[in-house]
């Protein structure tokens, strides 16, 4: 964060600043909370949930290498999981699978367990990603197209694995957390 | 100081990480206005930015049993605000972050007195900037960020980032000063704040 100050010499910007702070704040014209509410009460879907990945097996290999080594610093992709990404296959329904496999392994992940804000912050940075890949992916047209965006979408949930396991790995894995087991991979 | 600033109970967070719905309301209550005033700014329209208070909130409370708290929550409920907004901006308005020339040669000589400014006018005057010189102004004058910040959030460069504000500060002089801004009848916040 920055202190306002006169960055041009010609003391308008903070002067400027000072005038947007004044304003108003604004609210909404009709009340959004019931609407929320609603919301709330129906079951929760996820919001990219279509078909979809491998990474079990890169997520075995990471967390039973560090539930063995009791390892607390941040995880490295172990070079197993490069070998196994069907990323270079550039095989569509090797993809999917790898999606899929990846979403399964994400759903079985505790959601109450508390995590930092930081990590939240990008957890749902990379979900919105991949819910704006699959926009993408129902207006393609052909295999072609939806190529890329099925590697992508991969690419994405790898990432979202491994920033859950990371976070939640150190709050809750060395703490005998079974669901960090290998066993429930 | 930001107006998310906002001490929220803890007993009320505590009941809103049970999900208890009625705490929940009352943390919407208290963000409900920042909020909006933030998606308004970056978005430009009260339709959008009601989706993306709608959005933000529900992330928020979807999420806020993982909330671990070492963190000051109002930055939170900006962060994933400011997500939100700027997440649409970017996928309705693809190029709102390109470096457009909005057709306009700014004249930066025109001294304005913003102190004296009337509010209704200046408001008006946010409204006809870019998308991307509003976002900007508003995230670096109002909400503190550095344009180092912004240019992490907006995928573009710090001289992106300083270009939009000189930019949009010019306009803004350009636009007040030669009187070119009316005020309109309805205007999203002279109407609901």
């Amino acid at each position: 964060m920055h202190t306002p100050i006169d960055g041009d010499g010609m003391n308008a910007p903070s002067a400027l600043g000072d005038a947007l702070r004044a304003l108003p704040l604004a609210a909404p014209a009709h009340d959004l909370w019931p609407a929320l509410e609603r919301r709330l009460a129906a079951p929760r879907r996820r919001r990219w949930l279509v078909p979809g990945a491998l990474a079990a097996s890169l997520l075995f290999g990471l967390v039973w290498t560090r539930t063995l080594l009791h390892d607390t610093e941040a995880p490295a992709l172990p070079a197993t999981v490069v070998a196994t990404t069907p990323a270079a296959a550039d095989d569509l329904e090797q993809l999917r699978t790898h999606s899929r496999e990846l979403e399964r392994w994400l759903a079985r992940r505790p959601t109450q367990t508390a995590l930092a804000a930081s990590t939240l912050m990008a957890a749902a940075e990379v979900e919105d990603l991949v819910g704006f890949v699959d926009v993408q992916l129902s207006a393609a047209r052909n295999d072609a197209e939806a190529l890329p965006l099925w590697r992508q979408r991969v690419a994405l949930l790898e990432d979202l694995a491994l920033i859950r396991s990371s976070d939640q790995f150190e709050t809750a894995a060395l703490a005998g957390d079974p669901a960090f087991m290998p066993a429930s991979l | 100081m930001s107006s998310f600033c906002i001490e929220v109970p803890d007993t009320v967070l505590a009941r809103a990480r049970r999900g208890d719905v009625r705490a929940f309301e009352q943390v919407y209550r208290l963000f409900e206005r920042p909020a909006w005033t933030l998606a308004l700014r970056l978005c430009g329209n009260p339709e959008d930015a009601s989706e993306v208070v709608h959005d933000a909130m529900l992330r928020l409370f979807q999420r806020i049993a993982q909330f671990r708290g070492e963190s000051p929550f109002w930055g939170w409920v900006r962060q994933i605000v400011l997500n939100e907004a700027l997440m649409r901006l970017r996928r309705d308005r693809g190029k709102v972050f390109e470096d457009i020339d909005d057709g306009h040669e700014p004249v930066i000589d025109n001294a304005i007195a913003w102190a004296e400014l009337d509010r209704a006018r200046l408001d008006a005057a946010l409204g006809r900037l870019t998308d991307a010189a509003r976002s900007v102004i508003w995230l670096y004058h109002v909400e503190g960020y550095t344009h180092a910040e912004i240019a992490g959030m907006t995928g573009k460069s710090v001289s992106f980032s300083k270009s939009q504000l000189a930019r949009g500060t010019a306009r803004l002089r350009e636009l007040l000063g030669a009187g070119e801004v009316d005020i309109p009848c309805t205007h999203p916040l002279t109407a609901t704040a």
